[in-house]
């Protein structure tokens, strides 16, 4: 990161952040800091990524770590031929499909019931009324037991769209997949979903009708 | 398209409207059949429905801070749970110890309250109680009584001579667990000085390129203010040429 002139008769300055891929040839030139740039760019989404697509924070924070351990003895091989982004997504989403296959089981969804007394007493979240909180809670836990209800394959589709903004053509080429299914596990995964809401008691307008 | 969609087939076209990923002309023709489609209409509703409910599925606020770091010295071997490789051998070895000295120093008594026998360098009543087994009362006969404390004699001179050993092997043990936390100790300190230099190395090489990238900085800002000085000096020059001239 580095300061530059944008209008050096105005006497403007903006700051200039390092793309990924000036980033990425530094690392390969051997700077690690220009790695650990990366990481900390980068380890938030993948780590919500394995956390959706797994369910388990404390596996979903293994799998991030390995995650950038492979990037990092990777990348010498690494051609930029993808996104660097992309190519982080590809090796994570690999490693929770093999946790996924080593496990065997399905993921559970390790929300705690209740409120956090901690998010009440939370100054950012101050505005929101406790009812409001408990059932915007209540609503994440069952939105998150449902999508790990989906195959994989339709969760996985979903989590890349609505959390990553992956256009259809990003999610193909990662997974690997035609375009069209892409499209079918989008509508299949949302139907099932819609459906395993409303089984739970989550309403149509977002507000589960069920327990509060 | 037009006639698939009517016939609600087409579920491809619905979810590339949904996310806004279709072209002008498959855009225009979905919306035309929206209009005619109630069961479309209300499909796509339940599915955007679905996708404003999404939104609330958070990760959780993990901490998270990974980083690379070249190690110039290999860390000590550690086994599973983090634990170093010594201390389940220093475990197993404090059970043996524990195993030898219960051996140790064993009493047979025989007595009214029958056959009593102890274990235990600190004997109480209660341990004794504990190993107590009640034998049938039976009546005093001096004879007898002889030949069993013969017995007890003899047994006791035999696990005697047993567990002998053991006072030698106990001190020897607790010397070896003695050592192996002395090297432990003396590893960990070497490890702390070790980790303690490299972070004191990476804060001070952080500083330097922080204070270089300052120092560029106002090198740069310094550059520009002379040459704003310059061009208002000259610009002034210029205005006291032309009054002067006037």
């Amino acid at each position: 990161m580095e300061a530059v002139p944008a209008d050096p008769g105005l006497g403007v300055w903006r700051v200039r952040t390092a793309s990924d891929e000036e980033l990425v040839a530094l690392s390969q030139g051997g700077d690690t800091e220009s790695f650990n740039q990366l990481i900390l760019r980068w380890e938030r989404p993948i780590f919500a990524l394995a956390y959706r697509v797994i369910g388990s924070e404390e596996e979903a924070r293994d799998v991030c770590q390995e995650t950038f351990l492979r990037a990092f003895r990777a990348l010498k091989g690494f051609k930029g031929q993808a996104k660097f982004s992309s190519w982080l997504y590809r090796i994570a989403l690999n490693l929770c499909r093999d946790w996924i296959r080593r496990e065997s089981r399905k993921p559970f969804v390790p929300v705690p019931e209740g409120v956090d007394i901690l998010d009440l007493a939370s100054p950012d979240k101050s505005a929101e009324s406790v009812e409001d909180l408990v059932a915007r809670k209540h609503l994440s836990r069952l939105v998150g037991e449902a999508m790990l209800e989906l195959p994989e394959e339709q969760r996985t589709a979903i989590i890349l769209k609505e959390y990553h903004g992956l256009t259809f053509q990003e999610i193909a080429d990662m997974l690997g997949c035609p375009l069209s299914t892409v499209k079918t596990r989008l509508y299949q995964g949302l139907t099932v979903l819609r459906r395993g809401l409303e089984r739970k008691g989550a309403g149509p307008g977002g507000v589960p009708s069920g327990r509060t | 398209m037009t006639n698939q969609l009517r016939s609600c087939v087409e579920k491809e076209c619905l979810v590339g409207y949904l996310y806004e990923e279709s072209d002008a002309v498959e855009r225009r023709q979905v919306e035309e059949h929206l209009t005619s489609c109630d069961r479309c209409r209300t499909e796509l509703d339940e599915l955007r429905g679905v996708r404003a409910m999404l939104v609330e599925w958070e990760p959780p606020d993990a901490t998270l801070g990974f980083r690379v770091v070249r190690s110039a010295a290999p860390s000590p071997r550690r086994s599973l749970f983090g634990l170093p490789v010594w201390v389940p051998a220093a475990a197993a070895a404090v059970l043996v110890l524990a195993a030898a000295a219960a051996i140790a120093n064993i009493e047979v008594r025989y007595g009214p309250e029958g056959l009593v026998i102890t274990s235990g360098w600190n004997r109480s009543p209660q341990s004794e109680a504990v190993a107590t087994a009640q034998a049938p009362a039976v009546p005093a006969d001096p004879a007898w009584r002889t030949e069993l404390s013969a017995l007890e004699q003899r047994l006791r001179e035999e696990l005697q001579a047993q567990a002998g050993p053991v006072v030698p092997r106990e001190s020897e043990m607790m010397r070896r667990i003695a050592a192996l936390i002395e090297e432990s100790e003396r590893r960990q300190r070497g490890e702390l000085a070790f980790r303690m230099g490299e972070v004191v190395r990476e804060v001070e090489a952080q500083r330097r390129a922080d204070l270089v990238r300052i120092d560029r900085g106002f090198g740069l800002i310094e550059g520009r203010t002379d040459a704003a000085v310059a061009q208002q000096r000259e610009l002034l020059d210029y205005f006291v040429r032309v009054s002067q001239q006037r």
